[in-house]
Formats: structure tokens, C-alpha cells, sequence
């Protein structure tokens, strides 16, 4: 097994060595944020190949940004800033460009979340679709809250806009998931408030 | 008009339930190997990045360096110059001292040749300010008491020599003048020179003329002393002071 020296270093002094060009304390700190830079990913592209793209371009974003980072937000928030700015820039840049017809997004068999693979498939391409009808921006805020687990603030200092855009947001991107999803609701979820609809 | 993205009735909490956020954290592995090779790709920029970071930071630390050691060449040329300036100066001055003292002792003027050699030095002489020369003449048994109105006259002659320098027509101009102001400088006391008058104690002034010694310019003049002897003293114009 390879011995990774940085291993026990904390995210911040992981940023510190690879600001001043060490590999192998960058390749830890993107080992430890990979999985939740690759769900932000999964959930915005909406399909598996698009995401890894938009997965890697991240990466490499924070790769080419962690010189400039200066350590007013933490580090984390940083990373999640990077990977939703990224997914935006590659589906801006999929809308530009035009696609075959017959590239149409792969049903992914290499992971079963229930017994039955083929009802997971299609809860999967059942929640893709559902993203899929959400604006990026309303998507966004919806990852960073109910996949990230991220609280207002930060999804706030992430996407740059005040926490009540936050809330509406995240209160519309979810009305259109529980609809799309035929998801009434309930009091198993996260806080309950009763909608107010003028 | 409301921004679509903002809409400022939606501020309420939807919840979703339990199931839906399951299938929504769902996102399924990555394979390791794509994981792998996505990290590796990334950090293959930074070794760009860094590398240009580095290439940067090395050349200014070059051009830097560069510049210091510019200033540090430049610093000791100018210091070595400067010494060697001090050198040679000094060996002048050395040379003329030694100069001095012989042309001193051999600059007794004939009485047969003082009015050219008064002629000739006054020539080589700088200018000479005449409020500096004391007004109080010294004690002579020769010739006529000093006059107030002479000293002035003198005193203005002398100016009007004006800079003597070593420029040519410089010289010139001024041979000119001194011939026009001649009387005027020389009547009142020929034994000693207007502006740069002996002080007492010295001893009694005989003649005085001007020669150049080592290239620079001096005033001699014979005066005997206390106990009747003669010696001959030797003075710059420029400071006036007699040895």
C-alpha cells in the first residue's frame, strides 16, 4: 500500500503545502472532498457521464485555484463554491453546444441502491428527470441543502445570494422534485412548515 | 418586476419526505479508477500552476539578485575610483608642497627683474578679494605711509584684475588690466602687494613679486627680519597667509 506522508494533516495545512506546489497534500485534500464534489456533480448534471466531466473539471479547477485561495472562507465552502460554479460552466457550455439525438443518458447498472436493480433504476431516472425540469440555480441550492446537509449560511456564501433567495429557492426546487416525484411530504422529513400559497 | 430566480413569495420551508431525500443522496460510487485518474489529472495542473509560479518567482529572485549585484559592482567601482582619486590628490599636494618649498627658496627675486616678475605673476594670480586683505599696514621703513584713499584705489585695482584662472584669454584680460591699474596698485607701496599685505611681526618688507611654483601661482616677498636678516616668504594669494 502506498504511504501517503500527508495523510494525518489537517485540510488546512493540506492547503498551505499545496499552495506552495505540493502534489501529494493536493491529492489528499481532493481525495477527501471527491465524494461530495461528485454528489454536487451527480445531482446537477443529471447524468452519470456529465457529471464525471463536470466532477474532473472541478478538480481541476481547485487545483489551479488553491494559490489564490486566501483563507477567508473555509476551505470547505470554498471547495463546494468550486464544484457548483463548475457544473454550472459545463451545463452553460452543454446548452451551447448541440448534442446527437441519439446521445441519451446512460441508465448506470454499476450501482443498486435496493434489491431490485431495476426499480433502482428507475428511481434514479425518475429523480434525474425531476432535476432535470429545475434551473440550475434552483438546483444548486437544493444539493447543497438536502444532499450536502449545508445550512442557509453557507449555501448562502457559496451561491453568493442572501439567505432569504436561499430559502426560496430551495422552497421551490423542492416543490417541483415532490411533484415531479409524486412526494406528498412528511413528518419524517426536515422541518415541517405549513405553506402559506397566496 | 421580480427577479424569477428570487421570487419573494417562496420563503416558506417544503419539506421533502423521507424517501425522496434517500433517492436524491443516491448518487451511487465512483469507480476507483475514474476517481484516480480525475485526482491525478488535477494535480498534473497544479504542477503547472506551480511550476509558472515558480518560474516567476525565480526570475524576479534572478533580477533581483541581478540588480544588487549591479548596485554592489557599480558601488565599488565608484568607491575604488574615488580612493584612487584621493591618491593622486594627495600626491599633488605632496609634490607641490616639496614643489613650494624649493621654488620658496629659490624664488628670491633680483631687483632688476621684480617689475616683470611682478608683471608675469600677477598674471598667474587668482583673484584675490580685497575685503579680505587687512587694512592695517605693517611697519615699514621704506617708502611713503600708507593713504586710506590709496588702499581703496588699490583695493578696487585689484578687483578689477578679476579672474585670472588659467584660461588664456582670461590671462590675457587680465596682463590688460593690470597694465591700466598698474600705478594704482604699486604707487602707494611697491614693497608689498596691496592685497595681500604682510602682517606684523613678520619682519620688514623689501620687494615683493609673483612666480609660479609648481604650477600654481604664489606671491613672494623679501623681508628682513627682527634681527636683520633676509628671508624671502612665500604666500597663496588665495589665503593670503605669509611662511
Amino acid at each position: 500500500m502506498r504511504r501517503r506522508p500527508h495523510a494525518w494533516r489537517d485540510d488546512d495545512e493540506l492547503v498551505r503545502l499545496a499552495r506552495e506546489g505540493d502534489r501529494e497534500a493536493l491529492s489528499i485534500l481532493l481525495d477527501r472532498y471527491y465524494d461530495r464534489i461528485w454528489a454536487i456533480a451527480r445531482r446537477m448534471m443529471v447524468n452519470h457521464h456529465d457529471a464525471e466531466d463536470a466532477t474532473q473539471q472541478a478538480l481541476i479547477a481547485v487545483a489551479r485555484g488553491i494559490g489564490r485561495f486566501d483563507g477567508r472562507a473555509a476551505i470547505s465552502t470554498w471547495m463546494h463554491r468550486v464544484a457548483v460554479n463548475a457544473c454550472l460552466d459545463e451545463l452553460r457550455r452543454r446548452q451551447r453546444t448541440p448534442r446527437p439525438l441519439d446521445e441519451v443518458p446512460e441508465t448506470e447498472p454499476r450501482h443498486s441502491s435496493g434489491p431490485d436493480p431495476a426499480t433502482a433504476i428507475v428511481e434514479r431516472d425518475a429523480i434525474d428527470a425531476a432535476m432535470s425540469d429545475l434551473a440550475p440555480e434552483f438546483r444548486a441550492a437544493v444539493v447543497l441543502r438536502d444532499v450536502c446537509d449545508l445550512d442557509y449560511d453557507e449555501i448562502a456564501e457559496i451561491l453568493a445570494v442572501p439567505g432569504g433567495t436561499v430559502r426560496s429557492r430551495i422552497a421551490r426546487g423542492r416543490r417541483v422534485l415532490r411533484t415531479q416525484l409524486g412526494d406528498a411530504g412528511n413528518s419524517n422529513g426536515r422541518e415541517l412548515v405549513e405553506e402559506s400559497e397566496p | 418586476m421580480s427577479d424569477p430566480l428570487d421570487p419573494v413569495d417562496d420563503l416558506t420551508e417544503v419539506p421533502l419526505g423521507d424517501a425522496t431525500l434517500s433517492r436524491l443522496r443516491d448518487v451511487g460510487p465512483v469507480d476507483a479508477v475514474v476517481r484516480s485518474r480525475h485526482i491525478e489529472e488535477a494535480t498534473r495542473h497544479l504542477d503547472g500552476a506551480v511550476t509558472t509560479a515558480t518560474t516567476y518567482v525565480r526570475f524576479r529572485r534572478l533580477s533581483i539578485a541581478a540588480v544588487m549585484l549591479l548596485v554592489v559592482v557599480g558601488v565599488g567601482v565608484l568607491v575604488t575610483s574615488r580612493r584612487q582619486d584621493g591618491t593622486n590628490v594627495a600626491a599633488t599636494a605632496t609634490e607641490r608642497r616639496a614643489a613650494d618649498a624649493a621654488g620658496a627658496a629659490s624664488a628670491v627675486p633680483k631687483a632688476d627683474d621684480a617689475e616683470g616678475a611682478t608683471t608675469e605673476g600677477a598674471a598667474a594670480m587668482p583673484p584675490v578679494k580685497s575685503e579680505s586683505a587687512p587694512m592695517t599696514l605693517p611697519s615699514t621703513e621704506s617708502t611713503a605711509p600708507p593713504d586710506a584713499g590709496r588702499d581703496a584705489q588699490g583695493r578696487q585695482a585689484g578687483a578689477a584684475l578679476g579672474s585670472f584662472d588659467n584660461d588664456d584669454q582670461a590671462r590675457e584680460a587680465a596682463l590688460r588690466r593690470y597694465e591700466e591699474h598698474r600705478d594704482e596698485l604699486t604707487t602707494h607701496d611697491s614693497s608689498q602687494p596691496v592685497a595681500c599685505p604682510l602682517p606684523p611681526g613678520l619682519g620688514t618688507p623689501i620687494e615683493w613679486s609673483t612666480a609660479v611654483v609648481a604650477g600654481t601661482p604664489r606671491l613672494v616677498m623679501v623681508v628682513r627680519t627682527a634681527d636683520a636678516t633676509v628671508r624671502a616668504l612665500v604666500a597663496d594669494p588665495r589665503v593670503c597667509v605669509w611662511s
